[in-house]
């Protein structure tokens, strides 16, 4: 790791960090807003008005009557995917396709360090900066709940929604940074970076619509983010954890190995 | 010579009373006292193929220590490939690349310590401050004596508080040149270091070489401009489609030089001095000449000096056609 390059990587990007957090903030505290203890079925019944396939596509499901039923269904269906999956994608491009394609790297190349400690900084920086957006995001949901509901929040399952989310981000970040590391041009960094999570986005949201096509959603890295199984209190879901941990490691030490091998045309 | 007369002694003197360990030793060190300067930079049998005369084949090359090594050839003929592979970024096909006797892409972290480089096409971090650029290179070299910086920011003229998105083509060069040089490496591999810099700034940059010469550095510039590698280098490799053409030393290069001038004279009178002198008149019309010069000039001025001239004007020669004609005269071989 080197400490210089973090700083570096910090300072470059924590202008887009704090507009998602913002973004993802101000989602939350609506949707949190929204929610009212004494009458649940109220807001069913004003969900029933919305066309059911819109809300099925944007997985909008009451779970349950209560707090974290109502959060796991609205925030974590939808923006919990959405908003750190664009991050995710400028993030990566940002730290190894852009300085790759504009020669950039060069730069930080021709300092005494080496190409694995270069890389092993741009995966933290990427790690860091998820972590961090996801944990505040954490906390200031809680803080919010607090402040309007005060108790009323199921805090081990909210807790889990959001580990999920971590490890989800963690393998989609390894997908958006293993294209990003691979590819010399930015045209194709950048595609198949945006391409393959939004593919899966779209997959994901194609599945939930009918039931007819519903087995495409084995073709979605979403899949393993169940927030409806983790509010039901499914046991399976540390599968799932596990195997986002698993792509996510697999393809940091896969981009880490091909970048040590790599021609730099810069 | 000192090795041969060694040698003898050597064969004599085993029989008697040395072993012949002992005798190596002192053989080696001897011998590497007197052998010229080591290696800096060292290319053996390069080879990088991007197709048909697109790369570097089978090139050698070499530097020595406080050498300034120029490295000559049209655009596309193979500089910047080879160039990356000093640096490691790029992995040969063939033949090994090394630097200080280290490999370049394997020990190329140890390498760059002593190392400054400027790069053919320079892309910075766009959205800093000059300053703050040179701040983070600071950095990431762990560099505290900031003197070198502030003194090259001096001599280049160079503002360091403008966002580089903003920065003139020239500016950035600059800026690139600093980055390279703060860290007072004793390596330098500059890629076609002058571009985008006016010719005033050119001439500082030379001067700048010059300087870095004198304190013993070693020094590897790429160019298409012959006039630039003839100030500032002792050696020079001229490399087309990717294979090396000719290496020589400066002087021989400047010997076969050829010069195109331009010559008009004001009154028709004088044109017969010309016609009847032993000149290389290229073209005429009129009053109007085109006199090709090789070598020394002694005598075109000379025989100038007895007409009335309206104007003098030289040709810029192609860097091309200064080694063709080099390699015309048998120049193709090493010194
Ligand atoms: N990564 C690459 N892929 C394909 N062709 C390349 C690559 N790098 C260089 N070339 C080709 O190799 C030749 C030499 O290029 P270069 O070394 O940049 O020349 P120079 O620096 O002397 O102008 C050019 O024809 C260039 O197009
Ligand atoms: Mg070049």
């Amino acid at each position: 790791m080197i400490k210089a390059l973090l700083t570096h990587n910090i300072k470059s990007n924590y202008k887009i960090f704090l507009i998602f957090l913002a973004v993802m903030t101000m989602y939350s505290s609506i949707i949190i807003g929204m929610y009212d203890p004494d009458d649940a079925a109220a807001i069913e019944a004003m969900m029933d008005l919305m066309p059911e396939a819109l809300m099925n596509a944007m997985n909008f499901t009451i779970i349950s009557g209560d707090l974290i039923g109502f959060i796991g269904g609205y925030y974590y269906g939808f923006i919990i995917v959405l908003f750190p999956m664009i991050f995710t994608i400028i993030l990566s491009f940002k730290l190894m396709g852009k300085i790759i394609d504009d020669g950039s790297i060069a730069f930080i190349l021709s300092t005494p360090h080496t190409r694995k400690s270069m890389i092993i900084t741009q995966i933290s920086t990427l790690i860091l900066n998820i972590f961090t957006l996801l944990f505040a995001t954490t906390i200031i949901g809680m803080l919010l709940t607090e402040i309007m509901f005060a108790g009323l929040l199921d805090i081990q399952v909210y807790i889990l929604l959001n580990v999920g989310a971590f490890l989800l981000f963690f393998a989609i970040g390894s997908i958006t940074f293993f294209c990003s590391t691979v590819f010399n041009e930015a045209k194709n960094a950048i595609g198949l970076s945006i391409a393959v999570p939004v593919g899966f986005f779209i997959i994901d949201m194609l599945a939930s619509v009918s039931e007819d096509i519903a087995f495409l959603r084995f073709f979605s890295i979403f899949t393993l983010y169940d927030n409806i199984a983790i509010v039901t209190g499914e046991a399976w879901i540390w599968l799932q954890f596990l195997a986002l941990l698993a792509i996510g490691i697999f393809l940091f030490i896969g981009s880490t190995i091909v970048f040590l091998k790599k021609d730099l045309t810069i | 010579m000192f090795s041969i007369s060694f040698l003898t002694l050597k064969t004599l003197c085993i029989p008697y009373f040395l072993d012949t360990k002992t005798i190596n030793y002192y053989y080696k060190a001897i011998d590497k006292a007197f052998t010229k300067e080591p290696l800096m930079i060292e290319i053996k049998n390069l080879t990088k193929s991007y197709g048909t005369n697109k790369g570097v084949f089978n090139l050698d090359l070499t530097v020595q220590k406080g050498e300034v090594f120029g490295f000559l050839g049209p655009n596309g003929a193979g500089k910047t490939t080879t160039i990356r592979h000093l640096l490691g970024f790029i992995t040969p096909d063939n033949g090994t690349v090394k630097i200080a006797g280290k490999d370049c892409f394997k020990e190329a972290h140890t390498i760059q310590k002593d190392l400054g480089y400027i790069a053919g096409e320079i892309a910075f971090f766009n959205h800093m401050k000059g300053a703050e650029f040179l701040h983070f290179i600071a950095k990431m070299r762990a560099l505290s004596n900031l003197d070198k910086m502030h003194s090259l920011i001096e001599f280049l003229e160079l503002d360091i508080h403008v966002k580089i998105r903003k920065m003139s083509k020239g500016m950035k060069q600059k800026l690139g040149i600093v980055a390279a040089l703060m860290h007072d490496p004793k390596i330098l591999i500059l890629d076609e270091p002058t571009s985008g810099l006016d010719p005033l700034m050119q001439n500082k940059f030379v001067e700048l070489i010059k300087r870095e010469k004198k304190q013993g550095k070693t020094i590897l510039m790429s160019s298409h401009n012959f006039e630039e590698i003839e100030r500032t280098c002792d050696r020079a490799l001229i490399i087309k489609n990717g294979k090396k053409m000719a290496l020589s030393n400066i002087k021989d290069l400047k010997n076969v030089e050829r010069k195109i001038f331009y010559v008009a004279l004001q009154n028709t009178k004088d044109k017969d001095i010309i016609l009847k002198s032993d000149l290389k008149i290229i073209k005429q019309n009129h009053t109007d000449f085109e006199i090709e010069v090789s070598g020394n000039l002694d005598y075109f001025i000379d025989v100038l000096s007895t007409c009335k001239i309206k104007s003098l004007d030289i040709k810029k020669q192609q860097l091309e056609q200064v080694f063709m004609d080099y390699y015309k005269e048998g120049g193709g071989k090493d010194d």
